[in-house]
């Protein structure tokens, strides 16, 4: 074989992984002008990014069997993750597959690996091809969203990119697209958006978890850690507690020190922000403060904030 | 604290210089507190019986209060400041 047959055989085989991508996409219309994508994840659900919706409750889709108006299901800041519904009867949501796996891999991408990536505009799909730049391990977002792997890729992309489908050159979804910090193009892994995806189905929204706490933060000196046993150089202060709250019920009180939410340390807002996120509405938790320097254990039902109606 | 008249009087480059930084309003706290638990702009607006200009008009004034760039962004630091509950 020749060199002009391997990179004809080698465009072929990108054009073909990208047009059996594209049927997994959509287009979402934000406002008059404005595009974002979108991708059929399983059933009747469709994920994207949950700032680029600025706060929309329905939205207009658009792909290659026309136009469609879906509502939003589910919004999550802390992960980026927005859920789409795209209702039973709508012929939209059988997305052919075209022998391109129909399921995401849980499985994590290496530094190095090609990825493509597949968008929709309102003119069609957008295709790009990429780079992983880094796959680095879990870590957990500044708005305490827990995200399976770091992913950063090297790709040329525009903002019409912002969640649409990275799969790997077998044409297995891995991440959703969204632009991090200074617009680098980052994956929301297929484990992170498959937990909230699998959130929703189970309780028809997303449960998120509240105490009813506002806290600031509270430094302290070398002699207070020592005396404290604290290694933190600062502290969580309760500045105030929502009435009828379940810190309310507990009997917590402005000016509380937080210490530790079911054995593990809070150092501040952060640090009960990523807790949190864990906790299950329901469920006790043991809350350990200091009061007027003395420590003091309450126990607290962890409670849910307020529910998307309709 | 210096009120703001004090400082037209006395010296009035401190109203610029050293104004603390904008607090959320009682308002902009509840909508910030929906948007925080993935509300749509509607939704906040049904909640709080207003149209969904004035939930807009509220938002931006919030992302400018608090320096955001995004609702994340916004979310996040009002919870720094003890402006938003958890």
């Amino acid at each position: 074989m020749n060199a002009t047959n391997v990179l004809q055989q080698w465009s072929q085989e990108r054009s073909q992984l990208a047009a059996a991508l594209a049927p997994r996409t959509v287009a979402i219309a934000i406002g008059p002008h404005r595009s974002v994508s979108g991708i059929r994840w399983r059933g009747s659900y469709i994920v994207t990014a949950a700032e680029a919706l600025a706060g929309s409750d329905e939205v207009t889709l658009l792909s290659e069997r026309g136009e469609t108006r879906a509502p939003v299901i589910a919004c999550d800041l802390a992960t980026d993750v927005a859920l789409l519904r795209i209702s039973g009867d709508d012929q939209m949501h059988d997305a052919p597959t075209d022998g391109v796996a129909a399921a995401a891999s849980d499985a994590t991408l290496e530094a190095g690996a090609g990825v493509i990536i597949v968008g929709r505009g309102r003119r069609g799909p957008r295709v790009g091809f990429g780079t992983v730049r880094v796959a680095g391990p879990a870590w957990r977002s500044r708005r305490g969203g827990d995200i399976a792997q770091r992913l950063e890729f090297e790709a040329t992309l525009d903002n019409q990119f912002e969640g649409a489908l990275v799969a790997d050159l077998t044409g297995v979804p891995r991440a959703m697209l969204v632009p991090g910090p200074r617009a680098r193009p980052l994956g929301i892994p297929a484990a992170t958006v498959d937990r909230i995806v699998a959130a929703v189905e189970q309780h028809g929204y997303l449960p998120r978890p509240y105490l009813g706490l506002r806290l600031q933060p509270l430094w302290l000196d070398a002699a207070t850690r020592a005396r404290w046993g604290r290694s933190a150089r600062s502290m969580a202060a309760v500045a105030g507690v929502e009435p009828e709250s379940p810190a309310d019920a507990a009997g917590v009180a402005p000016g509380d020190l937080l210490e530790a939410i079911d054995g593990v340390a809070i150092d501040d807002v952060e640090g009960l922000v990523a807790q949190l996120a864990q906790a299950v509405p329901g469920r006790v938790l043991e809350l350990r403060l200091r009061r007027g320097g003395q420590p003091q254990t309450l126990p607290i039902t962890v409670g849910e904030s307020h529910q998307p109606q309709g | 604290m210096q009120s703001a008249a004090d400082a037209t009087i006395t010296d009035p480059v401190n109203l610029i210089v050293q104004r603390s930084p904008a607090r959320l309003s009682a308002r902009e706290r509840e909508v910030l507190a929906l948007v925080a638990a993935g509300i749509s702009n509607k939704g906040i607006a049904r909640e709080l019986r207003v149209s969904p200009n004035t939930v807009k008009f509220h938002i931006a004034a919030i992302l400018d209060k608090l320096d955001a760039g995004t609702r994340a962004e916004a979310v996040v630091a009002a919870l720094r400041r003890g402006e938003l509950s958890l």
